[in-house]
């Protein structure tokens, strides 16, 4: 009987030493992670910075682009419009001449 | 008896097994729980300085899109223009080329003659002196004729003499009171210059149609 209740002792003290041994476990876990809370944070928060920074560029990388294309363009409509310009002052120079002579009572 | 035993102590090391399981898996829970709120803790903190960062970007880029669009519209519009203004002084240059021209013809003297007479009868006419360049000075005016249709127009007797000055013009003519209190500049250089403004709304008119 007494060997018996030695063995049941035994035990318990071998669970002890278990349970033991996982609350080191779980305090080493906690002390780690107080130790990784601030990096953690500080990670967090740069990462939300650079991640703000790289759409802050891409903003404005798209901006220029979308002006230097529409400048583009009405550069194109600006070189249309004097090429066309240009097509009616040839056929109408000599009448604008005229009218000039003619303005200034020459005939 | 001594299987029992062995069952029991069994039993409790299973159990202490599994406390010891369930503490360490709680221990991470509880980790990742902590660093899962310092890093939204973290996100939070930035939260400001990215929506000024934000901000700041979306105002630069309205201003890049609103910059280079008004300087190519400015420009694009400038281009347009100048190379209007370039074919309409194309037409005034012509028409002066053409007037050098007709100076070397014979209807020029009727072309001076009707400038003269214009000249004479907007200063009213009286005495007037005419002063012409050089070449103009030797062509066979009729100011006597001129004279009398100045005299009929304006109702005042009027005498009409060729100046002893010279003028630098390609043609034309001044027309000076005799006291040259009131001068009349009628030289094809004065006449385009004075009206430029109007002959280029009426090239425009006529050249962009």
């Amino acid at each position: 009987m007494a060997k018996a209740l030695n063995e049941i002792v035994q035990g318990e003290g071998e669970a002890e030493r278990i349970r033991g041994e996982a609350r080191a476990k779980a305090q080493k876990i906690k002390e780690e992670a107080e130790a990784k809370a601030h990096k953690t944070y500080a990670d967090a928060y740069e990462l939300a910075i650079a991640e703000a920074e790289e759409k802050a560029r891409e903003l404005k990388k798209t901006a220029e682009e979308n002006a230097d294309r529409e400048a583009k363009l009405v550069l194109e409509e600006a070189k249309k419009q004097t090429r066309e310009i240009r097509t009616k002052a040839k056929s109408n120079f000599e009448a604008a001449v005229k009218a000039t002579l003619t303005e200034l009572r020459f005939k | 008896m001594e299987h029992e035993l062995q069952r029991i102590v069994g039993r409790i090391l299973r159990y202490a097994q599994e406390d010891a399981e369930s503490i360490v898996l709680e221990a991470r829970k509880s980790a990742d729980v902590m660093l899962e709120q310092h890093r939204e803790l973290g996100v939070q903190k930035a939260t400001e300085r990215v929506t000024h960062i934000l901000t700041k970007a979306k105002d630069e880029a309205d201003s890049i899109r609103g910059t280079i669009g008004s300087d190519m519209k400015r420009r694009a519009g400038w281009m347009v223009l100048s190379e209007k203004e370039r074919l309409m002084t194309n037409v005034l240059e012509e028409a002066k080329a053409r007037l050098v021209a007709l100076t070397k013809t014979e209807k020029y003297v009727s072309e001076l003659e009707r400038i003269v007479l214009d000249g004479g009868i907007a200063l009213g006419g009286g005495r007037l002196q005419i002063v012409l360049n050089k070449h103009d000075a030797t062509l066979p005016l009729n100011l006597d004729a001129i004279s009398k249709t100045v005299s009929e127009r304006t109702g005042n007797k009027t005498e009409l003499k060729l100046s002893k000055e010279r003028i630098e013009a390609s043609g034309g003519a001044v027309i000076k009171t005799a006291d040259k209190r009131i001068v009349l500049d009628n030289t094809f250089e004065a006449m385009f210059k004075r009206r430029e403004k109007e002959l280029r709304l009426k090239i425009a008119g006529i050249l962009f149609k």
